[in-house]
C-alpha cells in the first residue's frame, strides 16, 4: 500500500503540471479569458434565471387559465345538473305528489314537462316498485321482455331512497324505436317517489334520462380550446363519464389514470403517468360526486416554450459574442503596448543591437519602457568601456613582452661591438652598428605593433646578420621567401625570437660551418606561413610539449621570452586557429612554422588592427 | 501559443455564430404550423352506416395525429376499376396516403403495386392478392376473418347443440371476390362440417343480392340464415321481418341498424369486428410510414366481439358498439 504513495504523488504532480500548462501565461490571454468567463457565466446565469422565471410564469398562467376554465365548466355543469334536479323535483313535488294515480293520468303533465325541456332530455319515465311502467314521455313503446329492475339506475334509486342518483352514461335500454333505429347515450337521474293510489302510498321510481350529448358538447368545447391539455369528467368511483379520447381508452389504445384521480380532493397535483409528467387540476361537481379533471402535460408548456428557449439561446449567444469581441478589443488596447514592449525586448535578446525599446501606451508601460531603455544604454556603454579596457590591457601586455627582448640582446650586441673595436675591426663594428640601427628602427616602427611582413623579414635579417658576426659565421643562413608575401601585415617581432631559438638551441654548439638555418615564407590561399628550420640537435620529445605552454618560458640564453610569447601574441591578435607549430626530430633538426592570416597591407587594415581588431574579416 | 489562442478565438466565434443561426432558424421553423398529411379514405358506399365505427376511428386517429382526413363520398363500387378510379383521383389531388377496402381481392397485384408505388397504402378490412411485399410498402389491417367465420359457426353450434344436422342452412356470402368473405366462409364451413351440416343454399356475388336471397329463401326456406357481412345481415333481418316463418339469423355486422335488429331479436348473435380500432390503426400506420419512410409497414390484426341480445348493453359492449353519441 505504501508503495503506491509515491506513484500517486508523481501522478498528482503530473496532473498539476498539465493543469498549469493549460493555464494561460500571457497577459492578453489571461485578461481575455477572465473577462470572457466572467461575462459568459453572468450571461448564462441571467439567461437561465430569465428562462426559468419565464417558464414558471407561463406555467402559472397556464395553470391559472385551466383552473378558471375548470371552474367555469364545473359551474355550468352544476347549473345544468341543478336544472335537471329542478325538473325532477318539479315533476315529483308539483305533479306526481299531488296526483291520485288510480284516477288521474300523469302522462299529459309529463309530456308538457318534457316538451318544455326536451333540448336536454331524452325521456321521462315513472315506474312502479316492481318495474312496471306507469307513464313515459315522449310516449313510447316499452321493449318487449324488458326488466328495468335489474338496471343500474333503478337499483341505485331503490337501494338509497333519500337521494337523487346520477348514473354514468349508458345506452338507454327502455323503449323500442322502430322508426329510426337510434340509440341514445343518456345519464339517468333516478329517485324513489311516493305514489298515491287512492290514498294508499306506494313506492315508485321517477327516471329523468338526460341527453349525454349535452354534457359531451359542453366539455367538447372546453377541450377544443386547449392544445395538449384536456379536461375529462369522472364519477366518484373512477368511471369515466366524459373523456375527449374515451373511445381510444375503451379500445385500450391509451390509458387514463381515472381511478386515482377520482380519489383526489380539489386542487392541483403533479404526477407521472405512463412516463409522462403532468399537472392535474381537480374540481368536484356538486350533487353528483363527479370530478372534473383538467390534465396539463408538462410537455405542453415546453411546446409553447420552445421558441422562447431558442430566443433565449439566441440572445445569450449574441451577447456572449459581443462580449468576446468587446473583450478582445479592450484586451488589445490594454495589453497591446505591453506586447510591443515584450516584442522589442525579444528582438533585443535575439541580438539585434540596433533595435529600440518600445516607449508608449499607458503611463506605466511607458515608464517601464523608458527605464529599460536607459538601463540598456548604460549596459551598452559599460560593455564598450570593458572592451576598451581589455584592449588597452592587452596592448600594454604586448608592449611589455616586446620590451623584454631588447635589453638582453642589446647587451650582447654592444658587448660584441666593444669587442670588435677593441680588436680594431672597425668595418665589422660599423656593419654591426648599422644592422643594429636598422633592427631597432623596425623594432620601434613608430610605436606600431602591426607592420608589413617585408619589414618583419628585414628585421629578422638584421638580427641574423648581427648574430652571424657574433657567432663568427659558425652557421649558414638561407632565405627562401616568396616576394608576394612582403605586402601583407603581421604582428611585429615574431620571426626574430624563433631565429634566436634556432641559434641557441640548434646550431650554436655545432662544428663550424655545419649549422644551417633556413627561413621560408609563402602564401597558401588566405594564409601565410613563415617557416624556420635548423639542422641542430633537435628537441627531445618530452620537452616539445612544454614549448608552447607557460612551463616552456625563461630560457637562459634567449631574450627570455621563448616561443610561447610569439604563439600567444599571434593567437591574441588573430585567434586560436593561428600560431606556431613545432616539428622536431632529435639529432636531425627542428622546424617551427608561423601561421598567420593573409591581411593585405592597407591603411585601413593597419588602423583597424592597431585598434585591437583581428582584421581578417576584410 | 498566440496562434493557438487565435484559433480558439476563431472557433468560439464560429460556434457562437452557428448557434445564433440555428436558433433563429429553429425559431422561425417552430412558429410555422407543421404541415398535416393528407389521407384519403375510399370505401364502397361511404354513406352506409356500417362505416360508423370505422369512420369514428379514422376521425379520432386523424385528430390525434394531426392528419387532414378526406373521407371520400362514394357510391357502391361494383368493380375494382370503379374503386381504383376514385383512388387515382385522390392521388392526383395530392393525397399522401390512401386507406381503402378493395371490393375485390382477386388479381389485384398490379393495382396494389400501382397505388403503393405512389402513396402509402392501407388495405382495411380485407386482404387482397399482392406480390410479396418485402419493403412493407402497404399494410393490411383486418380482423382474423377465418376466425370470424369460425366464431359464427361456434355460435350456431352453441345454440343448436342437438339436431343441427336436421336444420337447413342458407348462407348469404355477399361479395365472394373479397378475400375477407372467402376466409370467413372457409372458417364457417370448417366448423359446420364438423357437425355434418348441409348447406341448403348460398348466395354469392349476386348483383341483386336482396332479390337473390329472397328467391332462394322462398324456394327453400331455411332454419338458419348466415350472413358473412353487414349488408347480408341486413338482408337477412329484412326477410326475417317479412317472413311468416321464423328462422335464426347469425352473421357478421357492424351497423347500428343491425344492432337494432339484434336488440329486437331478429338476429340471434352477431360477430362485430373492432371497426373503430381498424380505422384508428389505419391512420396510425399511415402516419408512422409517412414519418419514417424507411421503416416497413406491418400488417395488423384487430379483434372482434361476439354480441347477442343479452350482452349488447353490458357496460363494455355498449361502448364497443355505440361509438357515436347521438
Amino acid at each position: 500500500m505504501n508503495r503506491r504513495g509515491p506513484i500517486r504523488e508523481k501522478l498528482n504532480q503530473l496532473r498539476m503540471k498539465k493543469l498549469f500548462s493549460l493555464y494561460p501565461r500571457s497577459i492578453q490571454a489571461t485578461v481575455l479569458i477572465s473577462f470572457t468567463v466572467v461575462s459568459f457565466v453572468c450571461m448564462l446565469i441571467m439567461g437561465i434565471v430569465m428562462y426559468l422565471r419565464f417558464e414558471s410564469r407561463t406555467r402559472q398562467l397556464a395553470e391559472e387559465n385551466s383552473r378558471k376554465l375548470l371552474t367555469q365548466s364545473v359551474s355550468s355543469m352544476e347549473d345544468y345538473l341543478r336544472n335537471m334536479r329542478r325538473i325532477s323535483d318539479a315533476m315529483y313535488y308539483d305533479v306526481i305528489k299531488d296526483m291520485d294515480l288510480e284516477k288521474q293520468d300523469v302522462g299529459s303533465e309529463m309530456s308538457l314537462m318534457y316538451e318544455a325541456n326536451k333540448d336536454n332530455l331524452i325521456s321521462f319515465a315513472l315506474y312502479k316498485e316492481d318495474g312496471k311502467l306507469i307513464s313515459a314521455a315522449p310516449i313510447a313503446v316499452e321493449k318487449e321482455g324488458l326488466d328495468v329492475t335489474s338496471q343500474q339506475w333503478f337499483t341505485d334509486a331503490i337501494n338509497r331512497m333519500d337521494n337523487l342518483h346520477f348514473s354514468t352514461p349508458h345506452i338507454q335500454n327502455l323503449f323500442a324505436n322502430d322508426t329510426d333505429y337510434r340509440y341514445y347515450w343518456v345519464i339517468s337521474l333516478s329517485r324513489v317517489v311516493e305514489l298515491n293510489y287512492g290514498g294508499r302510498p306506494k313506492q315508485g321510481v321517477l327516471l329523468v334520462d338526460m341527453n349525454y350529448n349535452t354534457i359531451e358538447h359542453m366539455l367538447k368545447e372546453v377541450n377544443e380550446a386547449s392544445s395538449g391539455q384536456y379536461t375529462y369528467l369522472v364519477s366518484g368511483n373512477g368511471q369515466i363519464i366524459y373523456h375527449p379520447k374515451s373511445q381510444q381508452i375503451n379500445t385500450g389504445i391509451i390509458r387514463e389514470n381515472s381511478s386515482e384521480h377520482a380519489l383526489y380532493d380539489d386542487g392541483a397535483y403533479e404526477e407521472t403517468f405512463e412516463g409522462e409528467k403532468r399537472i392535474v387540476l381537480v374540481d368536484t361537481v356538486s350533487y353528483t360526486g363527479w370530478k372534473l379533471i383538467s390534465v396539463i402535460p408538462v410537455k405542453s408548456f415546453y411546446l409553447g416554450m420552445i421558441s422562447t428557449r431558442y430566443f433565449v439561446i439566441m440572445v445569450v449567444s449574441m451577447v456572449i459574442l459581443t462580449m468576446i469581441i468587446m473583450n478582445q478589443l479592450v484586451t488589445l488596447h490594454v495589453t497591446g503596448p505591453l506586447l510591443k514592449l515584450n516584442e522589442s525586448i525579444k528582438s533585443l535578446e535575439a541580438g539585434n543591437v540596433n533595435s529600440k525599446i518600445y516607449i508608449g501606451g499607458p503611463l506605466e508601460v511607458e515608464h517601464v519602457g523608458k527605464t529599460l531603455q536607459n538601463s540598456m544604454d548604460e549596459i551598452s556603454r559599460l560593455m564598450k568601456d570593458i572592451v576598451r579596457e581589455q584592449e588597452e590591457k592587452r596592448k600594454s601586455e604586448l608592449d611589455a613582452l616586446q620590451s623584454q627582448i631588447n635589453p638582453h640582446f642589446l647587451y650582447n650586441t654592444l658587448d660584441s661591438i666593444v669587442w670588435m673595436i677593441e680588436s680594431e675591426k672597425y668595418g665589422d663594428a660599423v656593419f654591426m652598428i648599422t644592422q643594429l640601427a636598422s633592427l631597432f628602427r623596425v623594432s620601434l616602427s613608430k610605436g606600431k605593433t602591426i607592420i608589413p611582413i617585408g619589414d618583419e623579414l628585414r628585421h629578422a635579417q638584421n638580427y641574423m646578420n648581427i648574430q652571424k658576426v657574433r657567432f663568427k659565421n659558425s652557421f649558414t643562413m638561407t632565405y627562401e621567401i616568396d616576394e608576394e608575401i612582403y605586402d601583407y601585415l603581421t604582428v611585429k617581432l615574431i620571426v626574430q625570437p624563433i631565429l634566436e631559438n634556432a641559434i641557441y638551441y640548434g646550431v650554436k654548439n655545432m662544428m663550424e660551418d655545419e649549422g644551417e638555418i633556413i627561413l621560408k615564407g609563402w602564401k597558401e590561399e588566405n594564409d601565410i606561413y613563415l617557416e624556420v628550420s635548423d639542422n641542430g640537435f633537435g628537441i627531445p620529445e618530452d620537452k616539445q610539449k612544454y614549448l608552447l605552454t607557460e612551463e616552456g618560458q625563461a630560457s637562459k640564453n634567449g631574450s627570455g621570452v621563448g616561443l610561447i610569447n610569439v604563439h600567444k601574441r599571434i593567437q591574441l591578435r588573430f585567434g586560436e586557429q593561428y600560431g606556431l607549430t613545432i616539428k622536431s626530430v632529435p639529432d636531425e633538426g627542428t622546424t617551427v612554422t608561423i601561421h598567420i592570416p593573409a591581411i593585405p597591407n592597407t591603411q585601413e587594415n593597419r588602423d583597424e588592427m592597431e585598434k585591437g581588431g583581428s582584421g581578417y574579416e576584410r | 501559443m498566440k496562434d493557438n489562442r487565435n484559433t480558439t478565438f476563431f472557433w468560439v466565434v464560429i460556434i457562437l455564430i452557428s448557434i445564433i443561426i440555428i436558433s433563429v432558424y429553429s425559431m422561425v421553423k417552430t412558429s410555422q404550423e407543421e404541415d398535416a398529411y393528407n389521407v384519403s379514405v375510399v370505401v364502397s358506399d361511404s354513406g352506409n352506416d356500417k362505416w360508423t365505427a370505422f369512420k369514428k376511428g379514422l376521425e379520432d386517429g386523424a385528430k390525434d395525429r394531426n392528419v387532414r382526413l378526406n373521407y371520400v363520398s362514394t357510391p357502391v363500387f361494383n368493380t375494382l376499376e370503379d374503386e381504383q378510379a376514385f383512388i387515382d383521383r385522390e392521388i392526383s389531388a395530392g393525397a399522401d396516403a390512401v386507406i381503402t377496402e378493395f371490393v375485390s381481392g382477386v388479381d389485384t397485384e398490379s393495382v396494389v403495386n400501382d397505388i403503393s408505388g405512389k402513396v402509402v397504402l392501407v388495405l382495411a378490412g380485407t386482404d387482397a392478392d399482392s406480390e410479396v411485399d418485402v419493403e412493407g410498402k402497404f399494410a393490411v389491417i383486418e380482423p382474423d376473418n377465418y376466425e370470424v367465420g369460425r366464431a359464427i359457426g361456434n355460435e350456431i353450434l352453441l345454440r343448436n347443440n342437438e339436431g343441427l344436422e336436421s336444420l337447413s342452412i342458407g348462407i348469404i356470402a355477399g361479395n365472394y371476390e373479397k378475400n375477407s368473405i372467402r376466409a370467413r366462409y372457409q372458417g364457417l364451413t370448417d366448423i359446420l362440417k364438423t357437425k355434418g351440416c348441409s348447406i341448403t343454399w348460398e348466395v354469392k356475388n349476386s348483383s341483386e343480392p336482396i332479390t337473390a336471397v329472397k328467391s332462394a329463401y322462398e324456394n327453400k326456406p331455411v332454419d338458419i340464415m348466415i350472413a358473412l357481412d353487414d349488408d347480408g345481415l341486413y338482408i337477412a333481418t329484412d326477410i326475417f321481418g317479412e317472413s311468416k316463418k321464423s328462422f335464426q339469423v347469425y352473421g357478421v355486422g357492424c351497423s347500428p341498424t343491425n344492432y337494432f335488429f339484434l336488440d329486437r331479436g331478429r338476429i340471434i348473435s352477431m360477430i362485430v369486428p373492432d371497426e373503430f380500432l381498424m380505422g384508428y390503426q389505419s391512420i396510425e400506420s399511415v402516419v408512422e410510414k409517412l414519418d419514417h419512410k424507411l421503416i416497413p409497414m406491418t400488417d395488423i390484426t384487430v379483434g372482434y366481439k361476439v354480441i347477442n341480445k343479452d350482452n349488447m348493453f353490458d357496460e363494455e359492449n355498449q361502448k364497443y358498439l355505440f361509438t357515436v353519441v347521438q
